[in-house]
């Protein structure tokens, strides 16, 4: 078997669309998710994140552009992808009829790498048993059948679309210690969509805002809620005429004597040209990732700024 | 693997770790003060060993790498020592926080707590005497919530 | 290619179909020389034109005649259409209408091994019918009429056979195509019913699958139809692979 150099992104797309008829599912997507790492795929719903897992599996072509996965091209290899890749889609797509047991010879059959044990173990965390039928099993059952399926491979990427819908809390918690342990001990790369934006924040380390199909801003957690910060202040008169012009701010807004201010530069400096002006009060606000959504998705909605990388 | 010593620091880990995912503060972040505090406390004592980046991820549910990046931070710190194959270490001695590090950080704690307590409306005299009451106290009271 | 956990998979999902198909096929070919006696009694006391009269008797005397005119010639042949047209229209269209194709086609094998690991189990399975069938024939004619088949009508599953799966290639084509196998049915059988025209033109008949089904060169000449049963192959080679095109070119 070909196997492409580790340094090559996990997933790599440039100008990646699809259209269906007018609509544009995905629209001139360039994303690029470095090995070894989790990547949570936000946006609401229509926002492009489905058709975006299934292009790079090759179940849906792309109008236009191209996708590169674990160094193979999504359409031209796409057997190769798949061989390496663990997907657990959207809707519960196993087979009603088959048992667990059924489900797991299928898979085992079809995968090279396949590893029974963790099927087992995984199984096991889930009280998941063999003899179960599908057709009989609970939403939440499915899906955790359906990661078993994915991570029991030992695949070099995992695709997880909504992976957590229909599991109660515990389970969750179950469900992200698989996917965690599989990266930790594989180094494989995860891509997450989900709604759910305090389980991304929690296990993923990068992300990525889809909306209406384009890409509004993608890399590091960290380094965008560090970036995305902002400062509330509340000045002892006038603000300074000159705010606006301050090249460390973005969006500056006034909610009655309290002004909000976005800041993109060195919030240091920022914080001490503030501080001389001795403010009556002066706080850093840090973002999390839900306030971070709807703020990235104003922006996209008036189609403000570019997306940028960390 | 972590062997019998690993496992009895875990148990304890996970009563005093505690990631808010849904605060702004980078998860690292919330990492690093919470493993810097525990270290002042003498909770973790020097010498004593860190879980596996992969043990502590998988146990608290976060991202490994996150992991990885807090303890790259106590490491940079000077708070932990790793060496390759050997995990990680709660370093011997005093941890060395440069002064100016410190002036800062006490600096910006005393600035939420003045403006926490000018938006409850209470005069800056009336915080002050809050501060030296509270600091004449014996020990501090157990906070509240998570 | 691992091929193995298709087929497995096919099998196991096709057993109630597969085994409805070999019932009643089984019940047919033992009803046939049962009725035998019932047919000839009937036939005897029905007024036939005094021209026509010798002629049926002995055709309906003749057992063999008997059985083929009635199995290779005429049930055989209908039974193995229709099947082939339900397993077909059923092979891949349910896939999309039930949601399993996302599962099955992001697993690690291609589109043309699906096709062929579903084209291989249905017409195995129709195959198998037409044996079951066949040998109850025979066996109640052993039974009931002092005298079993000869090896024509064994041989005669061959060509039936290949038809079979000209007609299961045509449904498995529309089948590639929708996401109700009824209706993909419904289609193939339109498309079916329009290959029976050359049936009825003597000088098309060489194009008629239904007449190459009921291998006459066997039971008039005794000769095996090589040529015949070829063409049906090609034809049958053609249809899967424009299914699996037809496959490949869509969106899961």
């Amino acid at each position: 078997m070909d196997e492409r150099t580790t340094s090559d992104p996990a997933i790599r797309t440039e100008g990646l669309t699809r259209r269906y008829g007018q609509t544009v599912a995905v629209r001139d997507l360039d994303l690029s998710v470095p090995r070894g790492s989790v990547l949570g795929l936000v946006g609401p719903n229509g926002a492009g994140k489905t058709t975006t897992i299934k292009l790079l599996l090759g179940l849906a072509r792309p109008t236009a552009g191209r996708a590169e996965v674990l160094g193979f091209d999504a359409i031209t290899q796409s057997l190769e992808v798949r061989r390496r890749t663990g997907y657990a889609p959207e809707n519960d797509a196993v087979y009603g009829w088959m048992t667990v047991r059924d489900a797991l010879d299928f898979c085992r059959g079809l995968y090279p790498t396949w590893d029974r044990e963790r099927a087992g173990r995984c199984l096991d965390l889930f009280g998941l048993a063999a003899g179960q039928r599908v057709a009989a099993m609970s939403r939440g059952m499915r899906r955790q059948l359906a990661l078993v399926l994915a991570v029991a491979a030992r695949p070099q990427l995992l695709l997880l679309d909504e992976p957590t819908e229909g599991l109660d809390p515990d389970r969750r918690r179950d469900f992200f210690g698989v996917i965690l342990e599989d990266v930790a001990a594989d180094g494989s790369t995860v891509l997450i969509s989900s709604h759910q934006l305090h389980e991304v924040e929690r296990v993923a380390d990068r992300v990525a805002f889809l909306r209406a199909g384009r890409l509004v801003r993608e890399g590091s957690l960290d380094s965008i809620k560090e970036t995305e910060r902002q400062v509330r202040v509340v000045f002892q008169g006038a603000p300074p005429p000159d705010l606006a012009a301050w090249p460390e701010l973005g969006r500056a807004h006034a909610e009655g004597r309290t002004w909000v201010l976005a800041v993109r530069g060195d919030l240091h400096a920022v914080l001490a040209r503030l501080r001389a002006l001795n403010p009556f009060a002066l706080e850093v606000v840090e973002r999390n990732l839900e306030d971070l959504y709807f703020s990235l998705g104003r922006e996209a909605d008036g189609d403000a700024h570019p997306p940028s990388a960390d | 693997m972590s062997g019998a010593e690993g496992d009895r620091v875990s148990e304890r880990e996970d009563v005093w770790l505690r990631v808010n995912p849904g605060s702004g503060v980078p998860i690292y972040l919330q990492l690093v003060e919470q493993l810097k505090t525990a270290i002042a406390a003498g909770v973790l004592e020097p010498g004593q060993r860190l879980p596996s980046v992969r043990d502590l991820a998988v146990r608290i549910t976060i991202n490994p790498n996150t992991v990885a990046r807090a303890y790259q931070e106590l490491e940079r710190l000077g708070l932990v020592t790793s060496r390759a194959g050997r995990g990680t270490h709660v370093a011997a001695g005093p941890p060395p926080i440069p002064e100016a590090e410190r002036r800062r950080r006490l600096r910006e704690a005393v600035e939420r707590l003045l403006l926490e307590g000018r938006t409850l409306g209470f005069s800056d005299d009336e915080i002050r005497r809050a501060v030296a009451g509270r600091a004449n106290r014996a020990a501090p009271e157990p906070e509240e919530g998570g | 290619m691992p091929i193995r956990p298709l087929l497995i998979k096919e099998l196991r999902e096709a057993r109630w179909k597969l085994f409805t198909a070999g019932l009643v096929m089984v019940a047919l070919g033992a009803v046939i020389p049962a009725t035998h006696g019932f047919v000839v009694g009937l036939l005897e006391e029905v007024p036939l034109p005094p021209a026509l009269l010798p002629q049926v008797q002995a055709q309906l005397r003749d057992v063999t005649t008997y059985l083929w005119a009635n199995w290779p010639a005429k049930n055989l042949y209908q039974t193995l259409v229709v099947a082939a047209l339900v397993f077909g229209a059923g092979a891949l269209a349910p896939e999309f209408g039930r949601g399993t194709a996302v599962f099955l086609f992001s697993r690690p094998v291609t589109r043309r091994a699906v096709v062929l690991a579903k084209f291989a189990v249905g017409v195995a399975g129709l195959a198998l019918a037409a044996l079951a069938g066949t040998l109850a024939l025979d066996l109640t004619a052993r039974a009931v009429l002092g005298q079993g088949v000869p090896w024509t009508f064994y041989a005669a599953l061959v060509p039936a056979t290949a038809g079979a799966s000209v007609v299961y290639g045509i449904a498995l084509w529309f089948s590639a195509r929708g996401d109700d196998g009824l209706r993909a049915g419904v289609w193939a059988a339109l498309a079916a019913a329009a290959l029976s025209v050359p049936s009825w033109v003597p000088n098309l008949q060489v194009a008629s699958v239904y007449v190459h089904m009921t291998a006459r060169p066997l039971f008039l000449e005794g000769r095996f139809p090589w040529l015949e049963v070829l063409g049906l192959a090609a034809v049958t080679a053609l249809l899967v692979l424009a299914s699996a095109r037809a496959l490949e070119g869509r969106d899961v």
